[in-house]
């Protein structure tokens, strides 16, 4: 393997892992809003959140570069502020891998909360706790195994991602240039070899990956007295 | 203290009319299924909103709507004990009981090591829910209710789902406990025998409506169906002897029953139970009857519950209740005052250890 291969790994693993650190905090706020309340405007919080889910990835790139780029508002904003453009760095490969897994994990997400019993909720208010220590004590630690799913299938469908991050973050080794967009750079320019060792890299993390997503759900709930 | 209600509730279809003034003490809500009980409950511990009225505990408004009060459930100070005891599965018992202690940070009316002692659960604090028994859980959600400090106790029917082994001892601390913390408790059942047992006073449910509230030996129960009418004997006594047939010699005050036993040692202190309609009256001492059990005592009351006569007989300073049809009642022509004759055949006797 060679030193630009195992550059690429771990440029992948960064924005894979990044993005997940970002939108743990987000998928939560998200999900608590659209399981535990009742405001009016929850089906459109929950449509949206999935909309990356239903779209081509190149769209949701290109709605990223749209945003993050220097013709935007938010993009010239950045700008100004660190005089950075974030389009076509590593910091957007971050941001495309973080909005395709999004849906994925918010969805895992609402399943863990829905299962942590109402009932129990319930009673612990009755016990005196607000909203905060309710969510903390009771559930949270009920939904945590789901939520480690959530967390596993984001990461694995970051680790995937192609389509939004060529687009906002172009392919640039060394830089931008994941695992799935090298692969087919290799592919493209005829280095089967890299490719294959490449290819193998993304089986082998796939399948860590999902092996402990799918142990996780199968023991994910605590036993009932 | 004095609690004070008057509050209409719809619930779905359902539509509650509620008024009425309660002391302290345990007021046992009795009535069929689907008569509203719950829904009193849930209105108490705001699980529910009237749709007008106000609710009022001592000093201390819950519910107003001309006020505009309505205490969060948080911040009411009311616990509840549910029926399948919701004990949080990820936590150990101990952190279980203390999770409304920690919270609301009061001082507890009783000493802590003193509930625990007399629920019987010092034994069980490192366990996890899914380890206990359905009466050891009960239990647990209890201590947990009480410990939480409340002004007020709701229990919704908690011993629905235990067997008379695991449900007379729990009701007898009840009492006890009721007794030390000086708070209401209101208990919700649809089995006289809980009502007759744990009772200071009775509300009478019907169709989302108080038919009556008093004390359980005036409180008229006629015409209600649906309620469970198996009234049990709670006994204390204490293990003398027991036969190789393992039938136990139980001494209670100065009388002694004969009751098999399974596991239960000599010198353990027990409870005997037996069902008030599986007791015969005789008028007269039978010396000949097959029946172990034959126990003189004094009729201090009776009264009629549809086509049965309920009689409390004192003996010594225990209390029997006997359940004969309206018809014996008559044939026998015995009034308050009369020594009776009980026969019990010690197989009809169960005996409780706890």
């Amino acid at each position: 393997m060679s030193v630009s291969e195992l550059e690429i790994i771990i440029i992948s693993l960064r924005s894979s892992l990044l993005a997940i650190f970002l939108i743990l905090p987000i998928g939560i706020i998200v999900s608590w809003i659209i399981t535990k309340t009742n405001f009016k405007l929850n089906f459109l919080l929950e449509l949206i959140s999935s909309l990356p889910l239903a779209l081509p990835p190149v769209v949701t790139g290109y709605f990223l570069l749209w945003i993050l780029g220097s013709n935007s508002f938010i993009g010239k904003y950045i700008e100004s502020l660190f005089n950075y453009n974030l389009s076509f760095t590593w910091i957007a490969t971050v941001f495309a891998a973080a909005i395709v897994s999004f849906p994925l994990v918010v969805r895992s997400f609402i399943v863990a909360f829905q299962s942590a019993d109402p009932e129990l909720e319930k009673c612990a208010r009755g016990l005196g706790a607000n909203n905060l220590k309710i969510f903390i004590s009771i559930t949270l630690p009920l939904s945590l195994k789901g939520i480690m799913a959530g967390l596993l299938l984001g990461f694995g469908r970051a680790f995937s991602e192609f389509g939004a991050t060529i687009v906002v973050a172009g392919n640039i080794p060394g830089e931008t240039s994941t695992i799935p967009l090298a692969i087919y750079t290799n592919i493209i320019v005829g280095d089967p070899g890299s490719a294959t060792r490449l290819i193998i890299i993304s089986i082998v993390i796939a399948i860590i990956t999902l092996g402990i997503h799918n142990n996780l759900s199968r023991f994910g709930s605590y036993r009932k007295a | 203290m004095e609690i004070k209600f008057n509050f209409i509730v719809k619930n779905g279809i359902f539509i509650g009319e509620y008024k009425g003034k309660l002391s302290n003490g345990i007021t046992t809500i009795i009535g069929p299924s689907g008569c509203g009980k719950t829904t009193f409950l849930r209105c108490f511990s705001g699980d529910l909103t009237p749709f007008n009225g106000d609710i009022k505990l001592g000093e201390k408004i819950l519910f107003s709507k001309t006020n505009r009060i309505d205490v969060p459930i948080n911040k009411r100070n009311v616990s509840t004990v549910y029926q399948n005891h919701l004990l949080f599965p990820h936590m150990k018992v101990k952190n279980n009981i203390e999770y409304g202690y920690k919270i609301k940070n009061r001082p507890l009316r009783i000493n802590t090591s003193e509930i625990l002692h007399i629920l019987k659960i010092e034994h069980l604090l490192n366990k996890f829910p899914h380890q206990l028994s359905g009466g050891e859980a009960q239990r647990v959600g209890l201590a947990r209710a009480i410990f939480s400090n409340p002004d007020i106790l709701l229990m919704d029917e908690p011993f629905t789902s235990l067997d008379y082994d695991t449900k007379g001892p729990i009701l007898l601390y009840l009492k006890q406990l009721q007794k030390k913390l000086n708070i209401p408790f209101f208990f919700v059942t649809h089995s006289l025998e809980e009502m007759y047992y744990m009772s200071d006073q009775v509300i009478l449910m019907n169709k989302g409506q108080i038919i009556s509230v008093g004390n359980p030996d005036t409180i008229i129960l006629n015409k209600i169906d649906g309620i469970s009418n198996k009234i049990s004997n709670y006994i204390h006594g204490e293990i003398l002897s027991i036969s190789d047939e393992k039938i136990a010699q139980i001494k209670i005050g100065n009388i002694e029953l004969f009751a098999p036993v399974k596991l239960a040692q000599v010198g353990s202190n027990i409870l005997v139970h037996f069902f008030a309609n599986d007791v015969i009256i005789s008028t007269s001492n039978m010396s000949n009857v097959s029946a172990r059990n034959l126990i003189k005592g004094e009729l201090i009351a009776y009264r009629y519950i549809d086509t049965s006569c309920l009689l409390t007989l004192l003996v010594q300073d225990i209390e029997i209740y006997v359940e004969i049809t309206k018809f014996s009642m008559e044939k026998l022509s015995i009034t308050i005052g009369n020594d009776l004759y009980m026969i019990i055949k010690s197989s009809s006797c169960n005996v409780v250890e706890y």
